[in-house]
């Protein structure tokens, strides 16, 4: 449904614009029908540059998007015929006119007959319990309440694409939710293909089918959000024990590979990664076995699930450490 | 041409809003246009000191045709400049972008739905001129061409100054500057500057169109005007500047797309 080739976006700037900036780098992307994929990065990673590209608002240096199976460019009409966008640092609507008359506006301006047109407004009102406000100026409307308003917008004129830069930013706990539970409805029941950007892992973690991590153009990796969790030894046990370890002990898990010490006089914690199935229990009895050799007193054990943010902030570590060399 | 005309619908629908909800601003601008006028007229007036009735009343039939075209094309001059940077505050230009496929056509779309609602704002505007100054118009319809003709080639020169916000944002007075460039026309006539000058100021939009209708307005006949020469130099004009003025605007957009500076104030 959205797929872009060797996508590279270079501006240039400065006198003579000799300076370039490169804001995108060969990004190769697939974003199947009915699918949300998140494209996670830090601010300037790139993630509005791809979408304004995606949708016709930036001219790509080389490399090509395609929609559908149709290629993006020029005065293409595919952009405006299959995507809705929800652009981040806009408005996106009209804070003059009401919410009814931008639905009528946006839903006139795809080239929407006048009927469908109100038929889909109310339609979209009712979906996100935004009928209340049909009459109000949507500058007196809350934030929340303007983003939805803003997807409905996107969405009026039924497009099988929606691109969303940022959906949450700024949202207050509740509205980020309704935000949430529209999109993932929009894609598991309507079929749409949706392709948001974010740097909110938990918002990219509860929606997302597939999750790309940017960074500073790159696409450094794409998978299932337990993909990340997964390859990045998602878990791993914590073991705390009262007081100091005795040195005989410490030399002993010293030995173990990637287990990590800390604690201060009171506990001791011992971080313990564990990666495939079967050396799991293994690796928990070996350590266990140690502690009781060494008279050690066990609190507690407990498993430690690592987070999308965890995974998201070691690989970006990871490739700036790559590109500093 | 469907397209177009549910585009127009929609501009115009959202213009009527907008008019509505700012009825105030509305009726500011129709009291400023007329005080200007009645000010310019007065002053030129009492320089002119007594005159004979039919005189006066040629006087101030140019003028007011003058000045009603300058109105207009003052307008349209400032249409495309005025949304741009409307749009881009508002942070709404690049949706308009993304929900169509030639912003071009959503531009020309809104200035035909702002043009519709500007003549309704001109009846007011035109009775209370008339009731001031005493005149009768006589406006035959075939001027109408004549004055499709200015506004086109404004609008023409109204892309290329548009073209210029799109990609610096900030174009401070320079459409104020054509503006009073037209106010000049719409009260003098070109014959008045020295030979060179004329030639070279009715190559600019809007001379040559607002000295056909004074001429035809004074005349009380369009054909003569018609059948002259200057309609057809006035022709050429506006062809020249709204064929110039698109592909202008076209390149600057995608100058914009390529250096990502359509959203970016």
């Amino acid at each position: 449904m959205i797929a872009t080739r060797g996508l590279t976006k270079v501006y240039r700037s400065g006198w003579r614009r000799r300076r370039r900036t490169e804001a995108v780098r060969s990004l190769d992307l697939s974003v199947e029908r009915g699918e949300i994929f998140g494209l996670l990065g830090p601010n300037g990673a790139g993630k509005t540059t791809t979408v304004k590209m995606i949708c016709g608002l930036v001219q790509p240096t080389s490399g090509s998007v395609f929609l559908d199976g149709h290629r993006v460019g020029g005065h293409s009409k595919w952009p405006s015929r299959l995507t809705g966008a929800v652009l981040e640092g806009s408005r996106n609507v009209y804070w003059n006119l009401t919410s009814w008359e931008n639905l009528l506006y946006f839903a006139r301006l795809r080239g929407v007959g006048e009927a469908m047109a109100r038929a889909r407004a109310e339609e979209l009102l009712g979906e996100f319990a935004l009928r209340e406000k049909t009459r109000d100026a949507v500058g007196t409307l809350s934030r929340g309440m303007q983003q939805k308003l803003a997807v409905c917008c996107a969405l009026v004129s039924d497009p099988p694409i929606l691109l969303v830069d940022e959906p949450t930013l700024g949202l207050d706990v509740a509205s980020a939710r309704a935000i949430r539970e529209k999109l993932r409805r929009l894609a598991r029941e309507e079929k749409r293909t949706i392709l948001l950007t974010t740097h909110n892992m938990q918002l990219a973690a509860s929606v997302c089918d597939h999750v790309g991590i940017i960074d500073k153009g790159v696409l450094v990796r794409t998978g299932t959000v337990s993909d990340f969790v997964d390859v990045l030894e998602a878990s791993s046990y914590v073991i705390e024990c009262a007081g100091e370890l005795n040195e005989e002990t410490r030399r002993k898990l010293d030995r173990i590979p990637a287990l990590q010490l800390s604690g201060e006089n009171a506990s001791t914690e011992i971080r313990l990664p564990v990666g495939s199935e079967e050396s799991r229990a293994a690796a928990l009895y070996e350590v266990i076995d140690i502690l009781r050799e060494g008279d050690s007193q066990l609190v507690s054990v407990r498993e430690a699930q690592r987070s999308l943010e965890d995974a998201f902030v070691q690989l970006t570590e990871e490739h700036t450490n790559v590109v500093s060399g | 041409m469907w397209y177009l005309g549910r585009l127009y619908v929609a501009e115009l629908r959202r213009r009527l809003a907008l008019l509505r909800r700012y009825a105030l601003g509305t009726a500011a601008d129709i009291v400023a246009f007329y005080l200007i006028f009645m000010g310019i007229f007065l002053s030129m007036r009492s320089v002119l000191g007594e005159m004979r009735p039919e005189e006066l009343t040629r006087l101030a039939t140019a003028q007011v045709v003058g000045f009603l075209a300058f109105y207009f094309a003052s307008m349209v001059l400032s249409f495309v400049n005025n949304h741009l940077r409307e749009e881009v505050e508002q942070g709404t230009l690049e949706q308009l972008f993304v929900s169509s496929r030639w912003f071009i056509v959503v531009l020309c779309a809104r200035l035909a739905a702002s043009f519709t609602v500007d003549i309704l704002r001109f009846v007011p505007l035109c009775l209370l001129l008339i009731v001031s100054t005493g005149v009768r118009i006589r406006f035959p319809p075939a001027s109408a061409l004549v004055f499709v003709m200015l506004l086109l080639g404004v609008y023409g020169f109204a892309l290329v100054l548009g073209g210029f916000t799109l990609l610096f944002k900030r174009t401070g007075q320079l459409p104020f500057l054509f503006q009073v460039l037209f106010l000049g026309f719409g009260f003098s006539s070109l014959s008045q500057l020295p030979k060179g000058l004329e030639t070279f100021m009715s190559f600019l939009p809007f001379a040559r169109g607002v000295t056909l209708l004074k001429e035809i307005a004074v005349g009380g006949v369009a054909e003569p005007a018609l059948n002259s020469l200057s309609f057809l130099q006035l022709v050429g004009n506006t062809a020249a500047y709204v064929i110039g003025g698109v592909a202008f605007f076209l390149w600057i957009e995608r100058l914009a797309k390529q250096r990502g500076l359509l959203g970016r104030y």
